[in-house]
């Protein structure tokens, strides 16, 4: 497998992004900086200047549109070809999440719990023809600061975590919180989708990793990693996960630690047992993609560093496939809704 | 005029002018009855009350002069029992809680009673009432884990702690990890300890401390000791030691530092704890069998106890003036101690058999002001090292060490000497060899092995410039494991025997090593307790080979279950070594048979998950398909999907056929 480092950024990196195709990546990080790159050859083809550290992406289907959100608390709207900001929104407190719901009719921002104001999540009307946002609905606040939240299966639903452990689930049409769990002791940093959003995996600072069924809420499976989990990639065609973190950025200094401490680890999406493990990174790792074809994968860290895997075909070849394609004989359930 | 006509009003008031009626003291408060009492004739009487007098002063208090009884028949002998009054009735109550069973002499042990008791004895009820049967609990067999076919292949237990939680384990090599027989969460609320011969699990809890064992882990017993906070157990798990902080302790009932029988769960004794700054734990040093514990008793000697009475040997310390440092042989009832010098007096080593007191060895050392005493586990060596006043500073530092051969007739002595400043010193376990880690930088130690000949002992290996501090010996010998502990934690796996390095490894900052009772596994572990992070534990085979490592949140501490000792006999043990070959046929054959079918069970149980896991997925997938209409009218396109297909057209011009054709005019 031929990685390929890609160093620009000097400030940790908040999130990748591939495009639709995978073509693309996208790397966002806190030197206020989203650079874009060939996913296949590593070359830099631009940057999109922000005005603070930018905390996360979305990109639509097209790859026309790049939509950040950044700790000066503004969203904006870029137009991917050619760098030009073409819109700006304001808030009040600088935004930490934020995603396009699917067929890019909105976008969803949740802005920070921080200097008095409480946690919100933001629903915008986006125009696909101009890239312009304009205000929908806010969520009444979760009163905890929310980590990271991302739209469900065909927009019914929006799935938060949360730093006390807890996922809430918002019902959009009806404009409000649904359900709520809490099964981490610790901090949730990411919600992550398998393919098709079937199933969910929620990454916390307790150091496990759950994967949950999407429509009855239950916990399939838990993986235990021993260190608090920041980012967690779902492989679209195999039965693997890939899960890193490391210890926590303040902690590093103060301790012994060792380069194989920010390992990012292959476990087994069925069986739970850890398959093998990466070194490359010299800090906690904050971010894991895949292309949606399941051949690349790329990982970014704490330092600064990002790096683009490419999956030689021994990888492809010692596991079987995930079969993604369902039983006729199957009796298809007709609720759609959550089970709660 | 009777007296009694006249001034009868008077004689009324006069009546009531008196002070009320003394009451009269009709108890016995002040009084004991003493037995077994020997008997006298009349010319040792005062002998005798004389002595009675000095042993009752001294433990209760004043006596009424002319206080003591002696009870006599009609040859003017005593007749075995006497009374004593005491001026105040704690005295008495005194006498009784703490004469009461003293030993006079060989022959004659008091039996010391209140007089009071006696009335209450005479007005008991006579009516018989039959006592009440208890049902038979029978106790569960203790070792009937070594008799669960996991352990009769090998495997052995171990207890781990993890944040609440308190995991036993098998260490099931086949399966590659460990098996839990039995997780409980909030069994203890500081640490759990094996039992020496691995029959009990002690947990501790804020009321006491519980055994839990046998083969459903029930609790077996529990000892009422408020704050407990350590444990000991006797060599063969019969007695154990807790103790307790407590303020302000009372002397007539401490409650510092308690005895138990294990079995019946007991109070044997209590005892005071010494002063915060003299603090140690074990606080009292067990004796070989069970049979006696000890505490030093200021630098005059030592307080021997025997056990199950708790009573001093001889009713009295044993006197060892100006004594430093003893301790106890791990196998034979022996007790070696060191008195330091002065000037003109020699220090000295003295090996001491109990109860007989018979002097086994003395070796005289001159200029020795301390003693470290290292036994060979089974008792058949003990090495003393003696550290001298240094009186000019010499280039190299020696350390000189006697060591007494115990078991060998008129236990030989003999001195040598190491020309290094030692760190650590280990004695091989049923073996013959020393290992000693000496050096002056903690980056380049040096390793010595020495072996005990038959008339001297030779250096027979050495290690050089190592990171090494501490000090592992296999529990069934020739194997070591020598560590870099609480630091970059490397390990070394060596073999004395032949001499040579095994395997490096490393367990990065690990805290803590153990090995299996077998000797063919040794785990390495971090505790949460002086680490913070990446806490848990790893097991590798006695060569270095790694077995398998976990990774736990808060893992605090791994202990393996010790195994109880050998019941073979050695004639037993060698029949068996000579039919070796034959068990091991069967054995391999047992064994192949288990992995194939543990193997094929493993394949069921993940061919069980993939199905189930599968069916989420066809499911899902299968309402994903289903609402496709609805993502179309959403504009949603997540997959590479038909827009993306393209057909090229391509158009090509081929000459099919030319006519010709003429036209005539």
């Amino acid at each position: 497998m031929r990685p390929i480092s890609l160093c620009l950024h000097e400030k940790p990196i908040t999130q990748l992004l591939f495009n639709r195709e995978g073509d693309l990546l996208f790397v966002a990080a806190k030197d206020k900086l989203v650079s874009l790159w060939y996913t296949s050859t590593g070359e830099r083809i631009g940057s999109y200047t922000c005005g603070g550290a930018v905390y996360a992406m979305g990109v639509s289907q097209n790859s026309q549109y790049l939509i950040t959100a950044s700790a000066d608390a503004k969203v904006k709207v870029w137009d991917v070809q050619t760098g030009i900001c073409l819109h700006t929104e304001n808030f009040e407190v600088s935004c930490r999440s934020i995603e396009y719901n699917q067929g890019e009719s909105q976008i969803l921002v949740v802005t920070d719990q921080v200097m008095g104001c409480k946690a919100l999540i933001h629903v915008l009307d986006f125009d696909q023809a101009t890239g312009k946002l304009s205000t929908n609905f806010t969520f009444e606040s979760p009163n905890c600061k929310i980590t990271h939240a991302t739209w469900g299966p065909l927009n019914q639903y929006i799935f938060s975590s949360g730093e006390d452990g807890a996922i809430r689930i918002y019902d959009v049409e009806k404009k409000s919180l649904h359900h709520t769990f809490v099964e981490n002791t610790k901090k949730v940093n990411r919600i992550e989708w398998t393919k098709h959003r079937i199933m969910f995996l929620t990454c916390s600072n307790d150091g496990t990793a759950k994967l949950y069924n999407t429509k009855t809420l239950e916990n399939i499976k838990t993986f235990e990693t021993g260190r608090p989990v920041n980012a967690a990639g779902v492989s679209p065609i195999k039965p693997h996960i890939i899960l890193g973190g490391g210890q926590s950025a303040g902690s590093v200094t103060t301790s012994k630690v060792d380069a194989s401490q920010f390992k990012v680890r292959f476990y087994h999406i069925v069986y739970g047992d850890e398959l093998g493990s990466l070194n490359g990174h010299i800090g906690p790792v904050y971010s894991i993609c895949f292309t949606p074809d399941g051949k690349t994968f790329a990982t970014g860290g704490e330092e600064g560093l990002v790096q683009i895997n490419h999956l030689d075909d021994s990888y492809f070849q010692f596991d079987q496939d995930l079969v993604y394609t369902p039983k006729q004989q199957l009796e298809t359930n007709n609720e759609i809704n959550l089970i709660v | 005029m009777s007296l009694y006509d006249s001034d009868d009003e008077e004689l009324v008031t006069r009546l009531e002018d008196f002070e009320p009626p003394v009451q009269l003291d009709t108890s016995f408060a002040r009084f004991i009855v003493i037995d077994n009492v020997p008997v006298a004739p009349e010319s040792k009487h005062e002998k005798l009350k004389s002595i009675l007098h000095k042993i009752f002063v001294s433990k209760g208090g004043e006596i009424v002069p002319n206080g003591i009884t002696l009870v006599l028949d009609a040859n003017k002998n005593t007749k075995g029992f006497a009374f004593i009054e005491y001026t105040k009735k704690e005295g008495a109550n005194d006498a009784v809680s703490l004469l009461n069973n003293y030993k006079l002499d060989a022959k004659h042990t008091l039996q010391v009673n209140l007089l009071d008791d006696f009335k209450k004895f005479l007005n008991f009820n006579e009516q018989y009432s039959a006592p009440k049967v208890e049902e038979f609990v029978s106790k569960p067999n203790y070792n009937e884990w070594l008799s669960d076919k996991r352990a009769l292949k090998g495997y052995d237990q171990f207890v781990v702690r993890y944040g609440d939680y308190t995991d036993i384990c098998w260490n099931e090599m086949s399966v590659g990890k460990p098996i839990v027989e039995k997780s409980n969460t909030a069994m203890t609320t500081s640490y759990v300890q094996w039992s020496n011969t691995g029959s009990y699990l002690v947990t501790f809890h804020p009321d006491g401390v519980v055994l839990y064992g046998g083969k459903q882990w029930i609790k077996l017993n529990n000892f009422d000791h408020r704050g407990v906070q350590l444990v000991d157990f006797s060599p063969e798990d019969k007695y154990l030691i807790t103790f307790a902080p407590v303020l302000n302790d009372n002397p007539k009932d401490p409650k510092s530092i308690i005895v138990w029988d294990v079995r019946n769960g007991k109070k044997l004794r209590g005892f005071l704890a010494p002063p915060k700054d003299q603090f140690t734990w074990p606080a009292f040093r067990w004796s070989a069998k069970d049979r006696f514990i000890s505490r030093t008793h200021e630098d005059k000697g030592i307080n021997i106890y025997e056990t199950p009475s708790m009573k001093l040997l001889d009713n009295t310390y044993l006197a060892i003036s100006n004594l430093k440092d003893y301790s106890w042989s791990p196998t034979d009832l022996t007790l070696a101690y060191f008195v330091p010098g002065s000037s003109h007096i020699p220090s000295k080593i003295t090996l001491l058999e109990l109860p007989s007191k018979k002097v086994l060895a003395e070796k005289v050392i001159f200029e020795a002001i301390d003693a470290r005493f290292h036994w060979q586990n089974e008792g058949s060596y003990l090495c003393v090292k003696t550290d001298k006043i240094v009186k000019t500073k010499k280039t190299i530092p020696t350390t000189a060490f006697e060591l007494f051969r115990t078991h060998e007739p008129n236990v030989p002595v003999e001195s040598f000497e190491i020309p290094y400043q030692i760190k650590a010193f280990a004695w091989e376990p049923r073996g013959k060899r020393i290992c000693i880690i000496h050096g002056e930088h903690k980056i380049a130690m040096n390793v010595t092995f020495f072996e005990v000949g038959k008339h001297k002992i030779e250096q027979t290996s050495k290690l050089e410039n190592r990171k090494l501090n501490t000090i592992f010996w296999s529990p069934r010998g020739t194997f070591i494991l020598l560590a870099n502990l609480n630091d970059t934690g490397e390990l070394e796996f060596y073999n004395a025997a032949d001499g040579e390095t095994l395997s490096t490894q490393e367990h990065l900052q690990c805290t803590g090593i153990d090995w299996n009772p077998s000797g063919r596994f040794v785990t390495t572990f971090v505790s949460q307790w002086k680490v913070n992070t990446d806490t848990g534990y790893n097991i590798w085979s006695f060569a270095g080979e790694p077995i398998y490592s976990v990774l736990r949140d808060r893992f605090y501490q791994f202990n393996w279950r010790p195994r109880p000792k050998f019941m073979l006999s050695t004639k037993e043990m060698n029949i068996i070594k000579t039919n070796y070959k034959k068990y091991q046929e069967k054995f391999d054959e047992m064994d192949g048979l288990e992995i194939a079918e543990s193997n094929a069970q493993e394949e069921r149980r993940l061919q069980g998950l993939m199905d189930e896991f599968l069916s989420y997925l066809q499911r899902g997938e299968a309402e994903y398909q289903a609402t496709a209409p609805e993502r179309e009218r959403l504009g949603a396109y997540e997959d590479i999907d038909k827009r993306d297909e393209y057909q090229s057209v391509e158009i090509v011009e081929d000459i099919i056929d030319i006519v010709t054709t003429s036209y005539r005019r």
